[in-house]
């Protein structure tokens, strides 16, 4: 055995052994740098002179962060709003939406809509970036490839207007029979269902862009994989594409209107939904535009960048169960607590994002109606609150339910952060005021939706984002049939209202049955609106024309330009 | 030996059979669908897409041709990344994977045998102590924390020299990984620098040392040919796990610092409930883990 103090001293460092340590630990740093070197050079494949630059004034370009890699880049598959994004700035449907929202002539020069069909007349300049014309025969290709049961496109039912296109989804009808076809190269014929007094704005949208035929049998079912096995025919294409690293964007030589577009590259350098991440990127000047939330928000206003708002359109709102064996399905119940509601609190003083407005109705303002907004030309009915009224309406529930006691409400809800704060603001707000127990039950996104479908709540933290620009888009979302309706709200005036609206033509008697959907939901409280989503975000000066919109690609940079310096506005 | 061989063989094989049924119970019993969204499809859609993703099938058949597509390799398209092979992308993404965690490994390995061989040197004195401190640090410190730590300290640096030196996050270049591998390799080279202390310690009580000490052999070389040399076995020991497991583990330093990696592309589809062929992502880094350990 040998004592501690002996070892100790035999241990002590020699000045070598140090030295030897030192250059052990020299040659160790040397090492690993020539073997990241080597790997380096292994594992890259791409040798891409992209600009690292945030904005590039010498290159013409911008670099930004993408939320998540896109999942589809086939358009006639694709349903999410990440592919939306890319298809929006490299592909082009008959129609589009300029800057100031309105459709404008994209590969169709001019149109003409009537009750029974649609014509559109393509221009002859319009072209694939391989050169070749985009002609009406690559629409039609498109628009059957879609409705083609093997498809299975999530969103076939945007082109459910044509003629005998549902039979021919839901396999009852050959593809031959669909209401749509090229009159020649450069005219297309469409026949309708029924009457649809939105369908232009429909054809700007994604699931109605073209596909050419003979290149999509070239890439042998891989279409929309990768960069080179997608056709483009919009103001960029993709260059060169890094799945889950890297998307980078080039002007496309052969698109049509190419003078009104300035940028030469768009490069999705980064993919990441971290927003933390995100706006270190931007600090960095790596990126040049970042989409703020409640955590990056601080960090945005201490560095004294300006901060835009943006409304989403979306709504969100508290839906109520209404199956037979709920009591939420009491009129009076629902009424009390719609009274004590109060959105105004919830979004200033509880979620406290700029951006959010009090949502009044299921309507959101940006919608527009006649002449002007929708909810200018009819104001939703006034909300006052009211707890002696509603605790009247409690007691009268409790009466017509034969209850002793309220049970406790079960709140189905998201787990995001918002939504959490959201459910416990109306948890301690009902209690409050009500007395009433409500449990939250949160649950991670499919065991939400898993409970949504099979109506296991009283209450449940509900949204809606439009998928076209028309109020119908919100209005049939109560009615009787719409898989939507979770709480399985079922009043036959609402739903009269809702075929109203989807069959007139006249926009006069649509807004009016738009206004009664409007007045039923509330005089009935069958939702609670919470609150009209907007976006914050932050975006380099020297970038300009930049636009966000509620349908369709956003945030769109294809018409972006650069300035040379900010400007003074600051 | 042939008796040997083949009954590792058939338990390899058990295992992989195993692994591949629980995962598919699993999937079949997660909460929803993988059809299911926000937006409900209607009931000619659903059926359409039930169709090609062959859901519709009853669950045995599903299961059989589930496992007779995965003893051909083929994993199908991928259901998250649709018309990806899910072959292509494990292609693409393992390489990623692999150089971080060669990188890693390599850093954790070097840094780890350096500072403990330094600890033992100037046991229980300042150098000593400073180094156990951050050993303890970063053996508890969970590698999110480091993660996003290193990008903040990049980012500040960055503001500081006036330019971009060192990418903030993403991937291309060997400055891209340097930040990514150090904070991989973090948990490994502190727990590498304990066990190579230690084994140090226990090195210099033996006899051989002492003999050469006896001997008058200079320090220096005691120092490097007896006592490093067979302190560092252990360590040697330890990084075969070591490799599977950083490679496999990256997931949350490859989601921080925006790495293309094998690991977050995997683990994504077990939040999404999504089809088989998605699952083949998450079961081919068991199977990486079973050969590895195997062998």
């Amino acid at each position: 055995m040998i004592p501690e103090t002996s070892v100790k001293s035999r241990i002590k460092p020699g000045n070598s052994s140090i030295k030897q340590l030192l250059w052990l630990g020299l040659a160790a740093g040397v090492f690993f740098i020539f073997l990241a070197l080597i790997l380096n050079w292994a594992s890259s494949n791409s040798d891409s002179t992209q600009s690292s630059e945030g904005v590039d004034i010498t290159a013409n370009s911008i670099s930004l962060a993408l939320d998540q890699e896109p999942p589809q880049l086939d358009s006639t598959r694709t349903s999410d709003a990440i592919s939306g994004i890319i298809l929006g700035h490299v592909m082009e449907g008959l129609l589009r939406f300029d800057k100031n929202k309105q459709l404008a002539p994209a590969v169709a020069e001019r149109w003409e809509i009537t009750p029974t069909g649609a014509t559109f007349w393509l221009r002859n300049d319009a072209r694939w970036s391989d050169g070749t014309q985009v002609t009406a025969h690559d629409f039609i290709f498109a628009w059957k490839k879609v409705l083609n049961p093997a498809t299975a496109s999530q969103y076939a039912f945007f082109l459910y207007p044509l003629k005998n296109a549902e039979a021919i989804n839901s396999q009852n009808l050959s593809a031959e029979a669909l209401g749509a076809r090229a009159l020649d190269d450069l005219t297309i014929e469409i026949e309708f269902e029924k009457p649809i007094s939105y369908f232009d704005k429909l054809v700007a949208f994604t699931t109605f862009f073209p596909m050419q035929e003979s290149f999509y049998n070239k890439t042998q079912g891989r279409y929309g994989a990768d960069a080179d096995t997608i056709l483009y025919n919009g103001p960029f294409i993709i260059s060169e594409w890094v799945h889950s690293a890297k998307l980078l964007m080039e002007k496309n030589p052969h698109y049509w209107n190419n003078d009104s577009i300035k940028l030469n590259a768009i490069n999705w350098s980064y993919i990441t939904a971290d927003t933390t991440a995100k706006l270190n990127l931007f600090k960095d000047k790596r990126t040049a535009f970042v989409q703020l939330d409640a955590e990056t928000l601080e960090s945005a206003l201490n560095n004294r960048w300006t901060i835009n708002q943006f409304s989403d359109g979306t709504i969100f709102y508290i839906e109520f169960n209404h199956r037979d064996e709920r009591i939420t399905r009491n009129y009076h119940l629902r009424r009390a607590m719609q009274l004590v509601n109060n959105s105004n609190e919830l979004v200033y003083k509880v979620i406290k994002l700029p951006g959010n407005i009090p949502g009044v109705s299921l309507f959101p303002g940006w919608l527009q109606g006649e002449h002007q907004l929708f909810r200018q030309e009819y104001p939703p009915p006034a909300h006052n609150i009211d707890i002696e009224n509603a605790k009247h309406h409690l007691e009268l529930a409790r009466k017509e339910l034969g209850l002793e006691e309220f049970p406790a409400l079960v709140m189905l809800t998201s787990d995001s952060p918002t939504a959490r704060k959201q459910s416990e603001y109306y948890q301690n707000l009902f209690k409050r005021t009500l007395g009433l127990n409500i449990k939250i039950d949160l649950q991670i996104f499919k065991q939400r939706l898993a409970k949504m479908l099979s109506g296991d709540f009283d209450l449940v933290m509900g949204g809606w984002g439009p998928d076209y620009q028309d109020p119908l888009t919100f209005g049939d979302l109560f009615a009787s049939w719409n898989i939507q309706n979770r709480g399985r709200y079922n009043n036959p005036a609402l739903d009269k209202s809702v075929r109203i609206a989807q069959n007139s033509l006249e926009p006069p008697i649509r807004m009016k049955a738009f206004a009664d959907i409007q007045d039923i939901l509330y005089n009935d409280a069958v939702i609670i609106p919470n609150y009209e989503r907007g976006r914050i975000y932050v975006l380099d000066p020297r970038v300009k024309g930049l636009v966000r919109r509620i349908i369709g690609a956003d945030p769109d940079f294809s018409r972006a330009y650069l300035v040379q310096e900010p400007a003074g506005d600051d | 030996m042939r008796a040997y061989i083949i009954k590792r063989l058939i338990q390899g094989l058990v295992t992989v059979w195993f692994i591949a049924t629980a995962t598919f119970v699993a999937m079949h019993n997660v909460p929803g669908d993988p059809l299911m969204d926000e937006k409900a499809t209607t009931e000619e859609i659903r059926a359409n897409l039930m169709q090609k993703y062959g859901l519709d099938k009853p669950l045995h058949k599903q299961y059989v041709i589930y496992l007779g597509n995965m003893l051909k390799g083929d994993f199908g398209i991928s259901f998250t990344q649709q018309n990806r092979q899910v072959n292509d992308i494990i292609r693409e993404h393992f390489p990623v994977s692999a150089a971080l965690g060669i990188l890693a490994i390599t850093f954790a390995a070097l840094g780890g045998i350096t500072w403990g061989a330094l600890t033992a040197l100037y046991r229980n004195k300042l150098p000593d102590i400073i180094i156990m401190f951050l050993v303890i640090l970063g053996v508890s410190v969970p590698s999110f924390v480091f993660a996003a730590l290193g990008q903040l300290c990049i980012v500040s640096f960055n503001q500081l020299v006036g330019f971009s030196m060192i990418p903030v996050a993403g991937w291309g270049s060997v400055l891209h990984m340097l930040i990514p591998s150090l904070v991989l390799g973090m948990g490994t080279m502190a727990y590498l620098t304990r066990l190579t202390r230690s084994s140090m310690l226990e090195v210099v009580n033996t006899d051989y040392i002492r003999t050469a000490k006896s001997k008058g052999l200079p320090s220096s070389r005691i120092f490097l040919q007896h006592q490093l040399r067979n302190a560092v076995l252990p360590v040697i020991t330890v990084l075969g796990p070591a490799i599977a497991a950083i490679t496999t583990g990256g997931f949350v330093v490859e989601m921080v610092l925006l790495f293309p990696g094998w690991d977050g592309i995997s683990l994504k589809p077990c939040n999404n409930s999504t089809t088989p062929s998605s699952w083949a992502l998450p079961y081919s880094m068991v199977l990486f883990w079973y050969l590895w350990l195997s062998s």
